[in-house]
């Protein structure tokens, strides 16, 4: 098999499973990633407290790591955009995941302040990577205003709850053009498999790892099942049958 | 003296103190963070010749974790 890379503005990356830094002890960031073997991680911009003495988050990210600020906070494409510009201005690249989320119980996004956010930081020249609410209709309007991605959730954040929204996921891969990258919601390994399978270009997630007891191992375990995925998508699997279909021959047999 | 709110708190200042001063006053490191003044980004090079004057806003941000 050759060199399987995903493009994704310009940049052409390996490693098709994307993580998110939250929740995971800086001092064991660096681990993580590299047991991810993640190459785009995203990170949060905040505040300063001026009470903490903080270290830098990005200390902690192996050279080479494609960083991806995310406009978490924003609840509107305004707070999104100002957020955008600033990460920009930290001097991490051109590379946004917009996440515009009015409603804090469950953190489903803002489809229509997403495109709004979407179509103003193309023209600023930003790399986006829209997370959204999977919609078809959106997705294809994500696209066209220069969207580099589409990140439907699979389940609210957090939640760990895999695939919920499998089927209209399904309907974006198969129309859209640009990567479809599962956020959000996976919890398991299998999720993640299962994700790559349906032909996702890429899963991005972070509590699962986070929040394991082992988050180093736990971190080998989705790379070793978004790899497993992946591979069996571009192999091309099998249909299923309603009726079994036996896989020794039927002749032969003894008396 | 002037009045200045920093990251949503009054700070009260020396006049003419630049950007650069109230960071190294607050131990931060420039390269770590950025800085927005009155909503307009200052760009690293100029912190040191960006003077405060009274009623500024300035929101002074960092990195962290997030998903």
């Amino acid at each position: 098999m050759g060199k399987d890379l995903l493009a994704i503005g310009n940049s052409l990356i390996a490693s098709r499973l994307f993580l998110g830094t939250g929740k995971i002890p800086l001092p064991k960031m660096k681990q993580v990633i590299e047991a991810a073997g993640t190459q785009v991680v995203t990170v949060a911009l905040r505040r300063v407290d001026f009470d903490r003495r903080d270290e830098n988050i990005l200390d902690f990210i192996p050279d080479g790591t494609i960083i991806m600020p995310n406009t978490s906070g924003a609840r509107t494409a305004a707070e999104a955009i100002r957020l955008a510009h600033l990460a920009r201005a930290g001097g991490c690249g051109d590379w946004v995941k917009i996440e515009v989320i009015p409603d804090q119980k469950y953190l489903l996004p803002d489809n229509f302040e997403t495109l709004k956010a979407t179509e103003q930081l193309v023209k600023d020249g930003f790399t986006v990577l829209p997370y959204m609410s999977p919609d078809l209709v959106v997705a294809k309007s994500l696209e066209a205003a220069g969207a580099a991605a589409v990140m439907p959730l699979g389940a609210p954040i957090g939640t760990n709850r895999g695939l919920k929204m499998k089927e209209l996921i399904n309907i974006i891969i198969e129309e859209c053009h640009v990567p479809v990258i599962v956020d959000a919601g996976i919890g398991r390994p299998s999720h993640a498999a299962e994700a790559m399978e349906m032909g996702a270009s890429a899963v991005l997630l972070n509590t699962a790892i986070a929040t394991a007891d082992d988050s180093v191992a736990m971190a080998l375990a989705f790379r070793l099942a978004v790899e497993s995925g992946r591979i069996a998508y571009l192999a091309g699997m099998g249909g299923e049958t309603g009726y079994a279909r036996a896989s020794s021959p039927l002749t032969g047999f003894l008396d | 003296m002037i009045c200045v709110k920093v990251n949503g708190r009054q700070e009260t200042l020396p006049e003419n103190y630049t950007i650069a001063q109230l960071l190294s006053q607050k131990e931060l490191d420039a390269s770590y963070v950025v800085v927005q003044l009155n909503l307009e980004i200052i760009e690293r090079s100029l912190l040191s010749v960006t003077t405060l004057n009274e009623g500024d806003q300035l929101e002074i941000v960092k990195f962290l974790g997030g998903g």
